[in-house]
């Protein structure tokens, strides 16, 4: 069976420019040689610090940032042979802060309409909203009116608005409360199995890296420094990186 | 909310009534006054302010307070026009610069950079003494000399917005370009132009000001602010009125739009950081 | 004998002339080198409890308490010129973003002398090198002529606890000194908190919204909702035997690494909006166990057998 996400050596360099002219002054390599599959409605978590890629690495499977080695891989085909459009009908980005994801000056109502109307139409507002437990009066009022869970509630309306196949979720949780955060999990998980969606976690907690993927890529410094299964990478962690992160959870969330 | 702090704000207040007096001034001038701004009773010549004639007379005998009062309508169009066209202008220039960057960036910024090295009067007595002196082409020509600095102020907003989680958002939903730009952009602008644009009325009516005063704006016998100030130069000495009433009327009305623009700016700021 | 003592701390912010109630009758105590956790959300109130003891509230807070002391002086009564005095000497403070706790046109060496000039008896090249040590940071000379953009933000961090120390604190209030750091780096400065502790025998207020950060760093823990402290116990005691609803539903919504669950018992409902406060108990709405009593306010009340107080109905006793 083709993976539905292959990514092949990616890699992905930034120039750096400096003086006067803005000349060339040398690289940073953000990412370089990253590689895995995700299968038809997998789950995998990528983990690591900052500075470790995982965000490039988002950008580039949202087709916000093109690599500069390697290629991405949908179901066989290269992503660049598909439209802006097209894209956003399969790949969908749930990002880490709500209240910057959101346009502060558009209605929900208006976010969430022209989300729906980029798959055809077919699904409301107010349908849309209530996949994610809220109400449809929500449409009329402004982001800012809402709390940080509901706001990523609404986030996640719109990444689902398109009938997108994967969601690329960039630290869904990490700006929430936490006492919200179980609510936003459990979301994400009953709209995986309803819509059969695959999905990446991107996340530095490990905690919530183990609930809600099967896979796990770590990262350091833009190389895949350990991968396998989430189960397993927890149990035997091969790389310093994997064991440095696994210290970093606290004792009571063990 | 915003509106109540706008109320709140004294110098909005203070600018935004005055303004708001003169503007309706100038409207209801015909109904102000019977005096025609340019009726000339050569009998009445350079009085000074009496009962009958609230701001004195003119070298023509026409009544001063008239000819303010038509003339204000004359510098209020001429600055409002000459800013909507370099608010239009200077937005679509800047949004498209900050937004698309590389080589169209490079261009219109090429643009706006060669409009700034001229310094404005110059250019726009040069390109008055091409066409000739008129009530429109004043409005053009100082819309046309004073979109740049707008169009660096959009593009600088821009260039920040532009990286802002939830514009990504918009182009990951495949979000076409325009759509974007005026969707989603716009609204954010509105703040920073608006309060750009009230300061640059006052400028423009400044401009305007000069112009007829070097009589090089609008023609007599119609009458603006800055022409009748020019009337008055050549009696100084005999008729002061005919000096202080139309500078008072300039400076007056533009430091009412300064203040409405920085009471604007205060308002509008705190609540741009949503 | 407590170094300091809050008594019915009540703090509200006026925007607009609309009243946002940040603490609502907050009492606690600290004693001389005891370390105390507060943890808290959205609206909890845990930043405003950082910084008001040392009165540092901005213009449109109005603060009022039945008792506010340290060390033996009346916080209330205090004058301005005291409270100076006190912030940074013998009150440190380290809070959440290094990067704007810093003055980025002064080099480290230089910020951290004018904490000494202030309230250390004067610049001292020396000192300041040993404190760059004592917060183990390699090669304090080279660092003493750096700008704080050049450091990375733990590196930052540590200086701000190396200012927050320089004067020998008694109690040093650490608020969220973690949060924007990675996780590497926080458990350094955790670690180095507690050793600095240790050392210094300062007492230690320290703020977070992560409560797993607490366990084994703080000898107690407050937990803050709304304005109020609806918990207060012995640290390992609250987290493992939790009395609040509360903190039993919090603790048990987080996801763990030892046990998978298709789904979390997840809390209803969010953070209340200091604006709309309900009546009676603030968690009342969200609440699985709540019943009519809690239509009014609980009051924090020691648990019978227990070395902690809660403030909730279900552990109503006698006042």
């Amino acid at each position: 069976m083709t993976p539905l996400l292959e990514c092949q050596t990616l890699s992905k360099v930034f120039p750096v420019r400096g003086g006067l002219l803005q000349a060339r002054r040398g690289v940073v390599s953000a990412l370089t040689d990253v590689s895995f599959d995700l299968p038809v409605g997998g789950a995998l978590g990528v983990v690591g610090e900052s500075g470790s890629g995982k965000s490039t690495l988002a950008r580039i499977l949202a087709r916000f940032l093109a690599p500069t080695g390697g290629r991405v891989l949908w179901e066989g085909s290269p992503a660049e042979g598909f439209s802006r459009r097209e894209w956003a009908g399969r790949v969908q980005m749930v990002f880490q802060d709500p209240a910057a994801s959101l346009n502060p000056r558009l209605t929900v109502g208006t976010q969430l309409a022209e989300a729906l109307a980029v798959s055809g139409g077919g699904r409301t507002v107010a349908e849309a909203l209530a996949e994610v437990g809220l109400p449809a009066d929500a449409r009329v009022h402004y982001p800012h009116a809402f709390s940080g869970g509901q706001k990523q509630r609404i986030a996640i309306a719109r990444a689902l608005a398109p009938r997108p196949r994967l969601l690329v979720a960039d630290e869904p949780v990490s700006a929430l409360d936490l006492s919200v955060q179980a609510q936003i999990l459990n979301l994400l998980a009953d709209l995986r199995d309803k819509h059969k969606l695959a999905l990446i976690l991107i996340s530095h907690d490990w905690t919530v890296v183990r609930h809600m993927t099967d896979r796990v890529l770590v990262l350091e410094r833009g190389r895949a420094v350990e991968s396998g299964t989430t189960e397993e990478v927890l149990a035997r962690p091969q790389s310093e990186t994997t064991r440095a992160l696994l210290a970093g959870v606290p004792e009571a969330l063990r | 909310m915003t509106g109540r702090r706008f109320f709140k704000n004294r110098l909005a207040w203070a600018g935004g009534t005055l303004l708001t007096l003169i503007a309706l001034a100038s409207v209801a001038a015909p109904a102000l006054t019977s005096l025609k701004p340019d009726g000339q009773r050569l009998t009445e010549r350079l009085r000074p302010p009496s009962r009958s004639h609230w701001l004195g007379t003119d070298d023509l005998g026409r009544d001063v307070g008239s000819r303010l009062l038509h003339g204000g309508r004359v510098s209020l169009r001429v600055g409002l026009v000459a800013v909507l066209i370099s608010v239009v202008l200077g937005t679509l220039v800047g949004l498209a610069a900050g937004y698309f960057g590389g080589w169209v960036d490079g261009v219109l910024m090429r643009a706006v950079d060669i409009v700034l090295c001229f310094p404005t009067i110059f250019l726009i007595l040069m390109v008055i003494a091409f066409l000739e002196p008129s009530l429109t082409n004043v409005m053009a020509v100082i819309g046309f000399t004073s979109w740049p600095g707008l169009a660096r102020l959009v593009r600088g907003e821009t260039l920040g917005l532009r990286e802002r989680d939830f514009i990504w958002a918009a182009r990951g939903l495949g979000l076409s370009a325009p759509r974007i730009l005026f969707v989603h952009l716009l609204p954010h602008l509105v703040a920073p132009v608006l309060v750009s644009a009230t300061l640059g009325v006052g400028g423009a009516i400044l401009t305007e000001s000069a112009l007829s005063f070097l009589g090089l704006g609008v023609q007599p016998p119609t009458a603006s602010w800055g022409n009748v100030l020019a009337n008055g130069k050549d009696y100084l000495h005999v008729a002061w009125w005919l000096s202080l009433f139309p500078g008072a009327a300039i400076l007056v009305t533009v430091l009412s739009l300064n203040m409405l623009g920085e009471g604007l700016r205060d308002t509008l700021d705190p609540r741009e950081r949503s | 004998m407590s170094l300091l003592v809050v008594e019915n701390l009540r703090v509200t912010y006026f925007r607009d002339g609309v009243p946002l109630p940040a603490l609502r009758g907050v009492t606690f105590s600290l004693s001389a080198g005891e370390s105390l956790g507060l943890a808290g959300e959205s609206g909890s109130g845990k930043s405003t409890l950082a910084v008001a003891p040392l009165r540092l509230l901005p213009d449109n807070a109005r603060l009022s308490a039945d008792r506010l002391v340290f060390d033996g002086r009346d916080l209330m009564a205090a004058s301005p010129r005291d409270l100076r005095a006190l912030r940074g000497g013998a009150v440190g403070t380290v809070f959440q973003d290094p990067f704007s706790s810093l003055n980025p046109v002064l080099t480290v060496g230089d910020q951290i002398e004018e904490v000494l000039e202030f309230h250390a008896g004067g610049r001292d090249r020396g000192r300041v090198l040993a404190l760059l040590e004592r917060v183990r940071l390699s090669e304090p000379a080279a660092l003493y002529g750096a700008y704080p953009h050049q450091l990375s933000g733990g590196q930052r961090q540590r200086v701000c606890l190396a200012m927050a120390i320089a004067a020998r604190p008694k109690l040093l209030i650490a608020d969220e000194p973690t949060t924007a750091l990675d996780v590497t780096a926080q458990r350094g400065i955790l670690d180095l908190l507690d050793e600095l502790r240790r050392d210094l025998k300062m007492a230690l207020l320290l703020v977070t919204h992560n409560v797993g950060l607490l366990v084994e760093r703080t000898d107690r823990l407050a937990v803050l909702y709304a304005g109020e402290i609806v918990e207060l116990g012995p640290t390992r005691e609250v987290l493992t035997n939790p009395a609040h609803p509360y903190t039993q539903g919090l603790l048990r919504s987080l996801p763990r690494l030892s046990r998978v669950e298709p789904r979390l018992p997840a809390l209803p409902g969010q953070p209340p909006d200091p604006r709309r406060l309900p009546s009676g108990c603030a968690f009342r709405e969200r609440c699985a166990q709540a019943f009519a009593r809690c239509a009014v306010d609980p009051v924090l009340r020691p648990v019978t057998g227990r070395p902690v107080a809660v403030a909730c109905h279900l552990h109503g006793g006698a006042a």
